[in-house]
């Protein structure tokens, strides 16, 4: 694959095109590359957006990481299922994201789809595999990966980020990084070796830990309207979002007037993870980081 | 090819499904549109054509470059040029959507695999597939030759502003359903937000009076 140009292409365009757009960048990162064009802008012009909308935005953004695990996982366990579950939860914004706006999400789900979801998410919880952990221990101590440096979306600093070539590799603060679900779940304490075998019990654990927030927040959603029509302003705004997707970390810079898009930038976990990749000589260590060439060259 | 990776995903499902099939009567299907200044996806694309008896493109980029004829690309500084399969080989079959559904690749893939004279069922539902494979969905497509004397990538089907000319419009609204883009509005007559359009051509192709609109050697 070469370079498809989505930062250029974007330039000159209106903000309505960023979630068509974006949601076809990567299938795996759909919801989150949409999610953070949108927010970008949001910043920009100091949109509110409703909780309901927030919501909603969570849950699908959630259904796409447990989607994303799960094919990424697929390679070494049957995940089929927990990913149909995934693709389900993260439709909760339509096909390709098709309700996210600036302002919020231009639709809320029934009742009836509130009570479906939950016992999809009820069905999720009894197939994740556990033991699939305990085999990844037993790999370790065969086959000797390295540890490695992470970053995740709620400590980035961009300042620190140091980007190279086209298509972008890139350091964190001079070092090789990685990006992506053992990060996430480092984080959060889930977890607490960083080797790069964690990896694939960070998906596990993280594909349970994504379905009971989902089911919080559907607990919390309530079936108003989740959507407050936008007031953009004419003058020149920047804004900017970090949010973590399926894959990893996904940023996004918009430079605008009024509802034109000025200058696009983009980073995504794979910038830094194609640095780490290189540096890894271990035909294991590749096949568990699993770079995705979409979000690459993007 | 290059896409989002989404056709690719179905495709995998629908191959894996009818693999000895496919293989026995030498169907190929393929997503993503066709990057004509990268040499070895065009030779692989070429390959591909070489090596089957039938040639499935499954949605919109393959079918009409769709959402990556919008990129600009860029390779050592030198813009990329994203085409249909279509520009680059002989299509037999083409489904359009972005995503297309599931189950009506399915379909299609079923039918070409029992198109037997006998079975007029298969040819009946295969037809329109068989249509915008053979051709521009609509005239005003531009040829692949436009497509390299110009490098403005807003290559509409020539909807313009409605995805569908106002003289067939009855106003049912299936369009303005089925746009994966949100960007169709009705009012009496649906009507495009060309900021939100990504060139699919799924309005088109499900306008109940689409073959009305299509020229007259394509009905």
């Amino acid at each position: 694959m070469k370079i498809r140009g989505f930062e250029t292409s974007m330039m000159g365009r209106d903000i309505d095109f960023i979630v068509p757009s974006m949601t076809r960048l990567c299938y795996l990162n759909e919801i989150s590359h949409a999610l953070a064009g949108v927010t970008a802008v949001e910043k920009a012009y100091n949109i509110t957006v409703p909780n309901e909308g927030l919501y909603l935005r969570e849950i699908a953004r959630l259904g796409e990481i447990i989607e994303v695990d799960a094919i990424k996982l697929s390679e070494f366990i049957n995940t089929k299922e927990l990913e149909n579950i995934g693709n389900k939860i993260k439709s909760i914004l339509g096909k390709k994201g098709k309700y996210l706006a600036v302002g919020g999400v231009l639709q809320n789900i029934s009742d009836k789809r509130k009570e479906k979801l939950l016992n999809l998410v009820n069905k999720g919880l009894n197939l994740v595999d556990k033991e699939f952990i305990n085999l990844v221990e037993e790999r370790k101590k065969k086959i000797s990966l390295p540890d490695v440096e992470l970053i995740d979306a709620y400590n980035f600093d961009i300042n620190k980020v140091e980007t190279n070539g086209y298509p972008k590799t890139a350091l964190y603060d001079g070092k090789v990084v990685y990006s992506g679900a053992l990060s996430r779940m480092y984080n959060k304490g889930l977890i607490k070796s960083k080797n790069l075998w964690d990896v694939l019990s960070a998906r596990v654990i993280e594909i349970e830990h994504s379905l009971m927030e989902i089911k919080n927040l559907l607990n919390k959603l309530k079936l108003t309207y989740p959507y407050m029509e936008p007031i953009i302003k004419d003058g020149k705004a920047v804004g900017e979002a970090v949010i973590e997707g399926g894959e990893g970390i996904v940023y996004h810079r918009v430079e605008l007037i009024g509802r034109e898009i000025l200058d696009y930038t983009i980073l995504t976990s794979e910038n830094f993870n194609k640095t780490l990749l290189d540096s890894v000589d271990n035909d294991e260590g590749k096949r568990i980081i699993q770079l995705c060439e979409r979000c690459y060259y993007l | 090819m290059v896409g989002c990776g989404h056709c690719g995903k179905i495709i995998r499902s629908i191959e894996k499904k009818y693999y000895d099939k496919l293989k026995e009567k030498k169907i190929a299907l393929v997503g993503g549109a066709v990057n004509l200044d990268d040499e070895k996806e065009v030779k692989k694309i070429k390959e591909i054509r070489k090596n089957s008896d039938i040639l499935i493109a499954v949605g919109s980029c393959a079918v009409s470059g769709g959402f990556q004829r919008m990129l600009i690309g860029l390779e050592n500084g030198f813009p990329q040029r994203f085409v249909r399969i279509g520009d680059v080989v002989k299509v037999d079959y083409a489904i359009i959507g972005c995503p297309p559904d599931e189950e009506e690749v399915e379909k299609v893939v079923e039918a070409v695999l029992n198109k037997d004279k006998e079975i007029v069922d298969s040819y009946l539902i295969l037809k329109p597939y068989e249509i915008i494979a053979g051709r521009p969905i609509i005239d005003t497509y531009m040829k692949v030759n436009e497509v390299l004397l110009t490098s403005n990538k807003e290559l509409c089907l020539g909807c313009d502003d409605a995805p569908i000319n106002y003289e067939f419009c009855t106003g049912c609204g299936t369009c303005v359903a089925k746009c994966p883009a949100n960007a169709l509005t009705i009012d009496e007559k649906p009507k495009v937000n060309i900021s939100k359009c990504i060139k699919c051509g799924t309005c088109f192709f499900n306008c109940i009076r689409v073959k009305e609109a299509l020229p007259s050697e394509a009905r």
